[in-house]
């Protein structure tokens, strides 16, 4: 089956995708590792036989979202996905896939806010080193609680050192 | 400071990890997901532990059938990966949990005509076949095929485990 018109990531992103299969035990450890850390978290993976998608809801957003919600694919070979969307529309992602932008160099990468541009001069270095499924869920969380406790969605990625 | 690579939370995430797990919680965790072999030395570093406390923990781990030791290659010493029965058991016994066998048999059923779909459509027996002839596939499309293709595998083990359980009840009243 094609992707469906709702799929949440990009699929006009030819180049950009996921090397290799979806790993369902990685959706279900992403799942567990955020919502044992995030009492606002509740996530559902997208289908038990087939799955694809992993999403974690909030129950609340940053500054003046009242929700938000991260869809999360995982490949094989660690390749990921990890978009955030809220309430109020704003969009960002961190990615983690080879990719023909100028920069970053190397494979993990950032699409900023509001709108989790994909054009060369916006793409960022992402925050996120780490590469173990656990440890990104928790990076990922890190990011959240930073932004979500300072109000402002701008400093998600954080490329400068936490206060 | 600033920098263009900063670590902070990377480096957070990492002291929060070995401060609330064991070396043992975290050897199991990174070769969970290790599908393809790697040194022990590799697999010590990601799990920020010695080389003799993952091997310790890696031997345990391979009575248990959690992982298998592959065939050493020259100086690297011994390798280990994600035992794949170990994988598959797991999923099966996961998807059992969510899904009752009449739902499974027919998702089981849906995703072989799924991919016998795609085998038609791009001609092809395989994604990688696909690819590598030529065929106009897209990237994502590529990806589903894989994963489908992936998940049944769990699935149909699920199915199995599902009927030969319901025999087996049979045959023990009968």
């Amino acid at each position: 089956m094609p992707p469906s018109a709702n799929d949440p990531f990009d699929s006009s992103e030819g180049s950009h995708s996921l090397r290799g299969p979806i790993d369902a035990p990685s959706l279900y450890d992403f799942r567990d590792v955020f919502e044992r850390l995030e009492p606002l978290a509740t996530g559902t993976v997208n289908d038990p036989v087939d799955p694809t998608t992993v999403t974690i809801s909030l129950a609340d957003g940053i500054g003046s979202a009242g929700s938000a919600r991260l869809d999360v694919r995982w490949a094989t070979n660690n390749d990921n996905n990890i978009h955030y969307i809220d309430s109020e529309g704003r969009n960002l992602r961190w990615d983690l896939h080879p990719h023909d932008f100028r920069r970053p160099t190397d494979d993990s990468h950032f699409h900023p806010p509001p709108n989790a541009a994909s054009t060369a001069d916006d793409v960022e270095p992402s925050c996120i080193e780490l590469t173990e499924v656990k440890l990104v869920a928790r990076a990922v969380h890190t990011c959240w609680r930073l932004a979500y406790d300072s109000g402002g969605v701008d400093e998600i990625n954080a490329v400068e050192s936490p206060p | 400071m600033p920098t263009d690579r900063p670590t902070d939370i990377n480096e957070q995430v990492e002291r929060e990890w070995v401060e609330e797990t064991t070396p043992f919680e975290r050897v199991r965790e990174i070769i969970k997901q290790t599908y393809e072999p790697q040194p022990v030395s590799q697999l010590a570093e990601r799990a920020r532990t010695s080389e003799n406390t993952a091997r310790k923990h890696l031997r345990l781990l391979e009575d248990d059938g959690f992982v298998v030791e592959t065939a050493t290659s020259g100086t690297r010493g011994a390798c280990y990966k994600r035992s794949n029965e170990s994988l598959i058991l797991e999923q099966a016994h996961r998807i059992r949990s969510e899904v009752d066998a009449t739902t499974l048999a027919a998702r089981v059923a849906a995703m072989q005509q799924t991919l016998r779909d795609y085998r038609e459509e791009f001609a092809s027996d395989s994604p990688e076949d696909a690819v590598v002839s030529n065929v106009d596939i897209d990237p994502e499309t590529v990806r589903a095929w894989q994963t489908t293709r992936r998940n049944l595998n769990f699935a149909r083990v699920a199915l199995a485990v599902s009927n030969a359980e319901q025999d087996l009840q049979a045959s023990q009243v009968s």
